[in-house]
Parts: C-alpha cells; sequence; structure tokens
C-alpha cells in the first residue's frame, strides 16, 4: 500500500511535472557540479611531483631540505645509518622553457638507479621470460647520456615525440637541447603524470641546470618494518647543520598554501552557487507543495498521518537529490577537465609550477559533492513538507491559500538585524592574523540577512502602484506590496547571486586597482631582463652574475637592479629570502614603505650599514606570518651559520602569499656566496631608445626576456585579469542559476493569476497586456533581488576587503568602488531579468481558463 | 646472493675464436687470463676493468647459549655499464651499478628476511680498488689494515654486525687462476675464497634485546666479464664447512636439457685452506622438492653432493629461503642455510647452498 501510495504521489507527480522536477534536479546538479569541478580541478592543478613519483615508487614519508639554499650533496653519506630503516630519494629541480611552443617545462633531476630502491616491496616473483634488451638499452640510454630527458606521455602524444627526439630550449638563459630517452606513461589508479614535467638522471640534470653537487630536497620513506617515527627521531639525530626536516603538516599545506587565496576565492564562490540553489529549490519544493495541496488535504481526511505525508515529500526530495547529485557529480568531472586548464595556467602564471591537463574523479570529493547536494535538496524540502504534513485539509483547500501574502515585515526586520549582526562580528573584534572564522560566519549572516531584507523591499517598489493611472501599471505592481513566498524566495535568490557577483566583484576590483597602483609606483625601470620562462617569484632560473655585470656594463645603462630570490625555512615556515640593490634602488626606484613617504633614506641607511649592521625590508606578508614589526630582530639561516637582521621597513607587497624579506645585494652576497640573480632591471641613460636597447639586447642574448616597463605592467594585469577568469565564470552561472529561480517563481505566480488573468482577457485586454502586467511584476521581483544583492554585496566586499584578506593572507587593499562595474551588474541583472521573463509572461498571458481543471487534475 | 652477473645489466659476449684467451671483450672488458698476479689486499679490493664483480658473505651463527640458530648471507654486486663517453658524475656515477641482496634465517623463529639494494657507484654505493671496502647505502663491508673484516647488514625486522679475523691469503679456485664456467674461453672468473673466516658480533631482532652471536663466514670475490657458457640455464652451488675442518666448494652448472655441464666442479679445501683435490665427475642427487608458495618455482631439496666416495646431504634449515629480488637484479632463486649429514644421516657440518635457473632460464641474462 505504502509503496504503491508513494509511487502514485511521488514518481507519478513528478512525471506529471517533468518540468519543475528537472529544474529541481537541475538546480541540485549545477550546484554539485560547481562545487566539485572546483575542487578536482584544484587537486589536479596542484599535484606536480607526487604523480610522477607515486607512479614509479612510494609516496615519502619524510623530506629533508636546507634551511637556505641547495643541499650539499656531500653531506648525504652522513645518512647513511638511516638508510638501514628508509629509503631516500635526492631530488633536484629547475626549470625549462621551451623555444618552439614557448613553454616552460618543469626539470626533476632525481637518481634513476636508486629509485628502484622505493619501489613497493611487495613486488610480484619474476615470470620465466628474460628482460626486454630494448628496455635496457633505454634504460643505458637515460642515465648514460647527458641530455637524455624522460617526458609525458601527454607531451609525447601532444607533440608526437618518440624516443630520440630533440627538444630544444633554455635553462636560464642558455640554449640547451634535451634528447627523449622514454616515455613516462602514467601508472593506473594513480593520478596523471603532468605534461610539463621533465625527468632527468640526477647527474645530468645537475650538468643541465648547472648546479654540480647540489640538491633541492631529499624525500625519505620508511622501509617495511620500520615507522615513521623511528625515521623521524633516527633523522633528527643525524642532519648536517642547516638541513631540516620538514613537519608532515607543512608538508601537506606546502602545495595547498600556495594557491590558498585563488582556492579560497573559488570554494566561497561554489558555496554560494550552492545557496542560491536551495533558494532555489526551497521555492520548487514549496510550489509543488502547494500545487498537490488537495492531495495533503484528501490524504489528510482519509486518516493518513501527519508523519507518513512528511515522509512522502523527504522521499521525493530525497529522490531529486540523489539523481541530481548524480548528474551534478559527472558535470562536475566533466566542468573540471575544463577549468583545470584554467586554474592551471592561473597557478603555472602566478607560481610557475604546476601545469595539470585534466582532472581525475576523486572519490572522495565525488562522494563529498554528492553529500552536501543531496543534504541541501532535503533541508531545502523540509519546511514545506511540514507545511504540507501539518496544515488542516480544510485550510490546504481553501482558494488562495497558495497565494498567502508572506510576513514581510517580520522578515525585513530579521533581516536586518542579521545583516547588523554579521557587520559586528567582522569589525569589531581584533583577532590574531590568520584567524578569520568571524569573518566567514559574518559573510554567511549578511548573505542571509541581506536576502532577506529584500523581500522587505518589494512593497516599497509596488508603493507608486496606489498612484499609477493605468490599470495595467497598477495590476503589475499590486502584487508587489502584499508579497507572497513565491516572490519572497524569487527576490532572495536573486539577492544571494548579485551580492556575491557584487561582493566579489568589488574585491577582485580594489584588488587590481591597488596592484595596479603599487605596480605603478614599484615600476620604474626602463628595460626588465630575466632568462626566458622566468615568471613569478617561485621561477627557478636564474641569470650568471657575469651575465648580470655584462648587461649593467652597457653603453645604454644608467643604472641596473639586480634582483634575487631564495626560498629559506625560518622559524618551521618557508618563506623567501630576496636581495636587491638598494643604492640604485634608492635613487632610481621606488617602493611603498608603509607609514613612510619617502624610502630612499631607509634605503641608503640600510646600504650605509651594510654587513656590520644588517637591514631588511619585510614584506606585510612576511611581517604578519612571522609577527615582526619595525625594529625587531630576526636570525637568518645561512650556509655559514644564522646571521642577524633587523627589520628597518614594512613594504606593500602583492607578489606571493610566503611574504618575504629583503637585503641589499653586497649583504646577500657576503651572505650566501651567490652572484646569480632572478632578474635585472636596467635604468637607461637620457635619450636612449628603450625599444632600440630592448631589441639589441634580445638579439644579442636569445635566452633573455627583454620587457619594457609598459611589457611587464600588461603582463602582471594580463595574469591578474586570468586569474580571476574563472571567478568572473562562476559569478555568470551563479547569477543563471537565480534568473532560472526568477522565471520559475513568475510562472508561478502567473498560474497563481491564471483567474484574473482569464478575467482580464474576458474584459478584452490584449495577450500583450497581460503579458506586460505579468512581465512588470516580475521585474518589480527582479529589481527587488537586485538592488538588495547590491546591497549586500556592498557589506559583503567591506568584509573580504578590510577583514578577510588582511587576516587570511596579510593583504591590505585599499576598497574602490567599481561605479561602472555596479551599473554593469545592475543593468546585466535586469537585462537578463528582461530577456528571461519576456517570454514566460507571454506564455503565461495566454493561459486558458480550461488550464485551471487541467491544473488542479 | 645469485653467484653469476646482475640480469638486469648484463650483456653477452660473441663466442672466442680459438684457445687463446683474449686480453679483453670486444666492448673493451678485461677477460680472466692465467698467470694472472694475485696480491693483497689490493684484490680484495674492486676491479672496475672486468665487467662483474661480487662479494659475498655467507654464515652460519650461534647466540652464546648455543640454542638459538641464524644463517645470513650479504653479497655486493658491481656491473659495469656499456662504456659511453658519458659517464655521470663522481657522486652519482653513471658507469658502474651497484647490487646488493641480504637474507637473515631464523631457524628456531622460522623466519627468513630478505633486503635488496639497487644503486650506483658513488655517494650511495662504491667500493675500493685497493683493499676491501665496499657499501650500498649502509650495508658495508671493510677489512682494516689488521686484515679484521667489518660488516654491518640489515633487512626489514633486523640488523646484524660482524667482525671475522681474516687471514693472510685466500683460497684461489680455478687452473692458474682461472676459474673455467663453460666451454667459451672466456666464461671465466678469478675466483677467492676465504672459506672459514671465524665470526662474532651482534643481532639485532625487532622487539628483542641486541643478541651477541658468533659462528662461521664463508667469503667469496669473484671478478670477471663474462661467466655464463652457451646452453647453460642455472647452477647449483654449494659451500660446505665440515666439522673436521675440511671445506669444499661445488658447483653444478646445469644445462636447458637438465644434465650437469663438463665445467661443473668440486674442490675439497683443507684446514689450512690449501686445495687438496678437485673433480669434474662428482655427483648431484635431487633426493625431494620444495615448492615456493610465492612463486610456485619448484626447487629440488635436499641435494646430496657425492664424490671421492663421500655424500654430503645439504638440508636446509628452513625450507622457505628464497629470493625475488624484483627490486635489483629481478632473479627469483634459493639460497639458504643447511645442514650437511654424512652417508648416515650424521651432522657433519654446515653449508650454503644456492639454486638459481629454476624459477626462470638465467639464459640471455648474462
Amino acid at each position: 500500500m505504502t509503496g504503491s501510495l508513494g509511487r502514485r504521489l511521488i514518481l507519478r507527480a513528478l512525471w506529471r511535472e517533468k518540468g519543475r522536477a528537472l529544474l529541481a534536479m537541475l538546480s541540485v546538479a549545477l550546484g554539485v557540479s560547481v562545487f566539485l569541478s572546483i575542487r578536482l580541478a584544484n587537486r589536479a592543478a596542484v599535484a606536480s611531483f607526487e604523480g610522477f613519483a607515486n607512479g614509479v615508487g612510494q609516496g615519502s614519508d619524510a623530506v629533508v631540505r636546507a634551511e637556505v639554499g641547495p643541499l650539499d650533496e656531500a653531506a648525504l653519506p652522513r645518512l647513511d645509518a638511516i638508510r638501514d630503516i628508509a629509503w631516500v630519494r635526492p631530488i633536484i629541480e629547475g626549470s625549462f622553457y621551451r623555444a618552439r611552443s614557448k613553454e616552460a617545462f618543469q626539470i626533476l633531476g632525481t637518481d634513476l638507479v636508486g629509485i628502484g630502491n622505493s619501489v613497493d616491496s611487495a613486488a610480484p616473483a619474476q615470470s620465466g621470460s628474460a628482460p626486454d634488451p630494448s628496455l635496457q638499452a633505454r634504460f643505458f640510454e637515460s642515465i648514460q647520456n647527458s641530455d637524455a630527458v624522460m617526458i609525458s606521455g601527454a607531451f609525447a602524444k601532444s607533440d608526437h615525440l618518440l624516443p630520440g627526439a630533440a627538444i630544444q630550449g633554455f635553462v636560464n638563459e642558455r640554449p640547451v637541447t634535451l634528447h627523449v630517452a622514454g616515455i613516462l606513461l602514467d601508472a593506473p589508479g594513480r593520478p596523471a603524470l603532468q605534461r610539463n614535467l621533465l625527468v632527468m638522471d640526477l647527474p645530468a640534470a645537475q650538468e643541465t641546470l648547472q648546479r654540480p653537487g647540489q640538491l633541492d630536497r631529499l624525500e625519505l620513506g620508511v622501509r617495511e618494518g620500520a615507522s615513521p617515527q623511528q625515521l623521524d627521531s633516527g633523522l633528527r639525530g643525524m642532519l648536517p647543520k642547516n638541513w631540516v626536516l620538514e613537519a608532515p603538516e607543512q608538508r601537506a599545506s606546502s602545495g595547498k598554501t600556495m594557491t590558498a587565496a585563488f582556492r579560497f576565492n573559488l570554494t566561497i564562490l561554489s558555496l554560494i552557487a550552492l545557496a542560491v540553489g536551495a533558494y532555489l529549490l526551497f521555492q520548487a519544493f514549496d510550489a509543488s507543495v502547494n500545487r498537490r495541496r488537495e492531495t495533503w488535504a484528501t490524504l489528510h481526511a482519509l486518516g493518513c498521518e501527519p508523519a507518513r505525508v512528511l515522509r512522502f515529500v523527504m522521499a521525493e526530495a530525497a529522490l531529486l537529490g540523489s539523481l541530481g547529485s548524480g548528474l551534478g557529480i559527472f558535470l562536475g568531472w566533466l566542468l573540471a577537465q575544463g577549468s583545470v586548464r584554467s586554474i592551471s595556467q592561473t597557478v603555472a602564471g602566478l607560481y610557475g609550477a604546476s601545469s595539470a591537463t585534466h582532472a581525475n574523479l576523486d572519490p572522495g570529493e565525488g562522494l563529498l559533492a554528492g553529500a552536501i547536494g543531496f543534504l541541501v535538496c532535503l533541508l531545502a524540502a523540509w519546511i514545506p513538507a511540514r507545511r504540507a504534513a501539518h496544515t488542516p485539509p480544510v485550510q490546504l483547500l481553501a482558494r488562495g491559500g497558495e497565494t498567502k501574502p508572506t510576513r514581510w515585515v517580520l522578515f525585513t526586520l530579521t533581516g536586518l538585524a542579521l545583516t547588523g549582526a554579521g557587520a559586528t562580528l567582522a569589525f569589531l573584534p581584533t583577532l590574531p592574523p590568520g584567524v578569520a572564522w568571524h569573518a566567514y560566519v559574518a559573510s554567511v549572516l549578511v548573505l542571509l540577512g541581506g536576502s532577506l531584507a529584500s523581500v522587505g523591499l518589494m512593497p516599497l517598489l509596488g508603493a507608486p502602484g496606489t498612484a499609477a493611472r493605468g490599470w495595467n501599471a497598477r495590476l503589475a505592481l499590486r502584487p508587489l506590496r502584499r508579497p507572497t513566498g513565491r516572490h519572497g524566495f524569487a527576490a532572495a535568490a536573486l539577492a544571494v547571486a548579485v551580492g556575491m557577483a557584487t561582493g566579489m566583484g568589488v574585491m577582485v576590483q580594489s584588488f587590481e586597482r591597488t596592484v595596479q597602483t603599487w605596480i605603478g609606483g614599484n615600476l620604474r625601470a626602463d628595460l626588465y631582463l630575466a632568462p626566458l620562462g622566468s615568471v613569478g617569484a617561485a621561477s627557478q632560473h636564474r641569470l650568471p652574475g657575469a651575465l648580470a655585470d655584462e648587461l649593467a656594463a652597457d653603453p645604454a645603462v644608467l643604472a641596473a637592479d639586480r634582483f634575487q630570490m631564495l626560498p629559506i625555512h625560518l622559524r618551521g615556515q618557508e618563506t623567501l629570502l630576496g636581495a636587491g640593490d638598494f643604492l640604485v634602488h634608492a635613487q632610481y626606484g621606488h617602493v611603498a614603505i608603509l607609514g613612510a613617504e619617502d624610502a630612499a633614506p631607509i634605503l641608503l641607511q640600510m646600504h650605509r650599514d651594510g654587513v656590520a649592521h644588517v637591514g631588511a625590508m619585510a614584506s606585510e606578508t612576511f611581517s604578519r606570518r612571522f609577527g615582526v614589526r619595525v625594529g625587531d630582530g630576526m636570525d637568518i639561516p645561512t650556509p655559514d651559520g644564522l646571521r642577524h637582521l633587523s627589520i628597518r621597513a614594512i613594504y606593500a607587497d602583492y607578489g606571493n602569499e610566503r611574504g618575504s624579506l629583503i637585503v641589499d645585494r653586497p649583504v646577500f652576497y657576503q651572505w650566501f656566496h651567490d652572484e646569480r640573480c632572478a632578474s635585472v632591471a636596467l635604468y637607461l641613460k637620457p635619450g636612449q631608445d628603450r625599444a632600440l636597447v630592448a631589441q639589441r639586447l634580445g638579439q644579442r642574448h636569445a635566452g633573455l626576456q627583454v620587457r619594457s616597463n609598459a611589457d611587464l605592467r600588461e603582463q602582471v594585469s594580463f595574469v591578474f585579469r586570468q586569474t580571476f577568469a574563472i571567478t568572473y565564470a562562476l559569478e555568470i552561472i551563479g547569477l543563471a542559476v537565480a534568473l532560472a529561480g526568477l522565471v520559475q517563481a513568475l510562472l508561478g505566480l502567473a498560474m497563481a493569476r491564471r483567474g484574473e488573468i482569464w478575467t482580464l482577457r474576458a474584459l478584452g485586454a490584449s495577450e500583450g497586456e497581460i503579458a506586460g502586467v505579468l512581465l512588470g511584476e516580475g521585474l518589480g521581483v527582479a529589481l527587488a533581488g537586485t538592488l538588495g544583492g547590491l546591497s549586500i554585496g556592498l557589506v559583503l566586499a567591506q568584509i573580504l576587503v578590510r577583514v578577510l584578506n588582511p587576516q587570511v593572507f596579510g593583504w591590505t587593499l585599499r576598497f574602490s568602488l567599481p561605479w561602472g562595474f555596479l551599473a554593469l551588474l545592475l543593468g546585466l541583472a535586469l537585462f537578463s531579468a528582461t530577456a528571461a521573463l519576456l517570454p514566460a509572461a507571454r506564455w503565461a498571458a495566454r493561459l486558458n481558463a480550461d488550464r485551471e481543471a487541467e491544473e488542479g487534475a | 646472493m645469485i653467484r653469476l652477473p646482475v640480469a638486469a645489466f648484463g650483456v653477452s659476449v660473441s663466442l672466442m675464436i680459438g684457445a687463446q684467451t683474449p686480453a679483453s671483450t670486444p666492448d673493451g672488458f678485461a677477460v680472466a687470463r692465467p698467470g694472472y698476479r694475485f696480491s693483497f689486499p689490493r684484490d680484495h679490493g674492486s676491479h672496475p676493468e672486468y665487467r662483474t664483480e661480487w662479494w659475498y658473505f655467507t654464515g652460519h651463527l650461534w647466540s652464546l647459549d648455543g640454542k638459538r640458530r641464524f644463517g645470513y648471507q650479504l653479497t655486493f654486486f658491481r656491473q659495469a655499464l656499456p662504456k659511453k663517453a658519458y659517464s655521470g658524475s663522481a657522486s652519482w656515477g653513471s658507469d658502474q651499478i651497484f647490487l646488493a641482496h641480504g637474507t637473515l634465517t631464523d631457524e628456531g623463529g622460522k623466519h627468513f628476511w630478505v633486503g635488496e639494494r639497487l644503486n650506483r657507484g658513488g655517494l650511495t654505493a662504491n667500493s675500493a680498488t685497493d683493499h676491501l671496502a665496499v657499501f650500498n647505502e649502509s650495508w658495508k663491508a671493510e677489512q682494516d689494515a689488521g686484515g679484521v673484516i667489518h660488516l654491518h647488514l640489515s633487512v626489514p625486522g633486523a640488523g646484524l654486525d660482524l667482525t671475522m679475523q681474516a687471514p693472510p691469503r685466500p683460497v684461489i679456485f680455478g687452473e692458474d687462476g682461472v676459474s673455467r664456467k663453460g666451454a667459451d674461453i672466456t666464461a671465466s672468473s678469478h675466483y677467492l675464497t676465504f672459506p672459514r673466516l671465524s665470526s662474532s658480533g651482534t643481532l639485532k631482532l625487532a622487539n628483542e634485546a641486541p643478541m651477541p652471536v658468533s659462528g662461521t663466514t664463508w667469503m667469496d670475490h669473484e671478478f670477471s666479464s663474462n661467466q655464463l657458457g652457451e646452453g647453460q640455464v642455472g647452477w647449483d652451488w654449494a659451500g660446505i664447512q665440515l666439522r673436521d675442518g675440511r671445506s669444499l666448494m661445488a658447483y653444478r652448472m646445469r644445462k636447458s636439457d637438465g644434465s650437469q655441464d663438463p665445467f661443473s666442479i668440486m674442490y675439497d679445501v683443507d684446514k689450512s685452506g690449501r686445495i687438496t683435490r678437485r673433480t669434474s665427475e662428482f655427483k648431484v642427487l635431487e633426493q625431494g622438492a620444495w615448492t615456493s608458495p610465492a612463486s610456485h618455482t619448484r626447487y629440488p631439496q635436499p641435494l646430496t653432493f657425492e664424490a671421492w666416495g663421500e655424500r654430503f646431504k645439504l638440508v636446509p634449515i628452513l625450507k622457505d629461503q628464497e629470493l625475488r629480488t624484483a627490486r635489483s637484479t629481478g632473479i627469483t632463486y634459493w639460497e639458504g642455510a643447511c645442514r650437511v649429514l654424512d652417508a648416515s644421516g650424521k651432522e657433519i657440518g654446515d653449508a650454503y647452498l644456492e639454486q638459481t635457473g629454476y624459477a626462470h632460464s638465467l639464459k640471455g641474462r648474462f
């Protein structure tokens, strides 16, 4: 009985209202897919060496790095005793720029012979066949040629590369030709290898990168029978000076923090897409329950218990939620394939670290997204289900019950109170850096409160209706004065979507404006030179000191500022230590020092103090991460031991999230004996033609990229736009979802007014006039949602710009209101609403009276 | 260990024509030739001019109270790669590969531990050319100036440190310093042995206090550029230490039809380290079989070596002493500690037995 009743009430109802069911399902699917795709794409984008390492052997249990600079391989035998319980995999990394395709590749050098020691010990017994001699030959090829490289299957396939093929490009600024010795196949069931990975045998990689005797890290894995704890305690006692054991949590987060700011934006957006979807689902279930109120009343009258009715509605929600989540997981995986390229390019552009091209469906991520979609669906159905279960039959059957006005005053007041609470929570407490839970909670409160308060805008917008002369204007605005739940949901959903778009938009614009101002102030040199393929702080390309000297001595050059950057471990965290020519910078350059108008005296003083009293500039992010202020002292690890410096200034820097500390170049040289530099900024003599000098230098040094000041600014803007391109795409998805809800609401409202429509037609109103009335009503809802959304967005933007960014990333952004963007958003929302509502209004205007009988069936 | 060169890196050598032993292989490696002048400690060290070299230690150890018996094996292999212009760096050589196999057998605990290493010449593995000093990661064997050999071995769950006093000169097998392995005249090696090294040290087993142990070790050192003859698929090798002070070394080279190759040989070495007799006319009797549950390989065991009217039956102290070395040589073989019984069944000594070519033919791998 229950089964057949359930089938009749759920499956048949869904089948009869295919359109509604499909829309609800799509709402779930869309939210789930966006959420999932972002997470999958991010996973793929941040996976780099792990893919290769896991493909050939085991993942590591520990990583050893130098506190600063490279590891000296000569000290490796000090770890011999640990090899009783662990294997050790030495790694060197570098960059290769392929001239033909203008692509950056990551060179990964490891001991291709010793890597066999990390292969899973549960290897199968040998079969009777002898080893393939061609495999042996290829193996010899890979270790007995200094230019042999193994490439990913993806690269081999896309560029039709076979063993023996030459790959020409640059390492640092030197032309280098590598030869394909083998193709790395993806291991089944493991993440695909990134396309831009070039694996070389360790000594060949050291030679190619011109870093003899150096290693970047050691990866260690416990052997069978030993534990990671034994490894950890054993290692600590034998590590040479300057070598540090990276904490597991540090390792786990290193890949993630690299893209934290970026992921943060995307995750917030995907969750908001789900929130918008939740509103729509709520609306869909509410409409569905209302439409079948006669059914619920009959069931009540036949003695069906309220709990059973509740179960019917919830079962329907569960069914839609499951189908929608399943579809969402599939769509999410599809979307991830597209978005991973975008994310990966951005990550590579910003950090020079990743080049994933496709994302695998991670079961955990899929389940999480599906579960969220399913729960959101159940949550959205709960209130309508309760209404169906607990409303007395008489009330359910009462005509007009579905168009009962909502308690908009209560909603407005509650909404305003929640928004106020959110704003207070965000701005009042002063929490330590890194803590931002209050800002997240505040954002949710503002979104929720603002969307509720948007309902209160409708009576205000409907108020002119009483004074309107035309009957159609009066009829269009009348429903807004007493908005129903359906009006409310549509406006609230749109408010969330517009609010989200506004908030993110304002933040992005503020960010961009701030960065542009910063760049405008900081980039003063005429030409910027760096090895081809260098992008971002993490680039591993370096110019030899002699070449930098040669550039500085060019007759057209007035002054050269050589910049170098090294990753260092400080107080257990990874950060960057940079060096610049303070004297040149003071004379010709500019740096934005917080709390000081002119940086020159500070720079000059640091230059004069030299190595006797070393002074350094700390970036704002560094200052926040390490809790240091001007005047504080710090001990910096160098190959010769700890060296002391004092912080003389805090400067604005939006280039990286790890923070950086900059010292004068002579100090850096004395401490690290490193003449190389990552880039050189050239100030030309008066009268020199920048373009000509750039052309001349470019021709002379084929491995250098020579960019003018304008080029560099353009590149920074490009990277910036690229970073947020996907953000805008997601905002559009959110808006599209909200507009779909608006159309759904208008159709529902028209259904509710079908008696009125029929009367109007009987009185002689044309279809066009009736459509105009319905469109006016819909636009009123859209306007309320949009205005409400803009207000929400402005408050949200304040939280994002003034609280979240400084707290989470240490970036102080200047809040700037992009009026053009806001006007565009308003126009876009209303235009899209009109475009979406118009056909719906026309369709509704043609509704016949006999549809009533059909609907009631 | 496997007594012949390393499968993964082996290169076959064409048959030489004529009886004169050539000085080198076609690809430039030295050939073991008669008249080689041995000099010690230099010849305990490495000979990079030969393609293949190994240092092989097996031993029988007892706890001080004599109640617990163990066997161990530690073999270091050096294999030269084809000669090329580029040979890597001093720290990460691309011309020499070092492999190692280590095992520990606990008779009472009925446990057999196996470890293997694969590295290149340089920082992670190497061997000195002027004296015995070879290592592969943490595994080491080094002879100090006083002639004492220090050895360190670790396998998952166990670690062994031993010292052993070596006599001034080793036993040199073969004729005029050359040990022939097959019809091909270049299939030969220089083969040195310390058949009885008195050993003592410490064994560390997981969850147990370090245990002093003592016993006797057999050490082989062999270098060559080609070992396996045409048609040979594997061998049974034994190093036997008898209670009466004699030591026997025997290898039966097996052909693909299962017959014994005429180049098989058995030696008798007296207490003082002097070879007293040798014969190719010995017999190997198969008196049963054991099938590995892991590789499903059937090994004929126990084996009885019969020569000079004497019988030496080798009974494994533990049946499962099979090595499956997928991470290094890629060869599956059996090598383990055995008791030696005479014809009457009386225990008269200890031995290490090695059986190869049963899991798969070694043809083409050397």
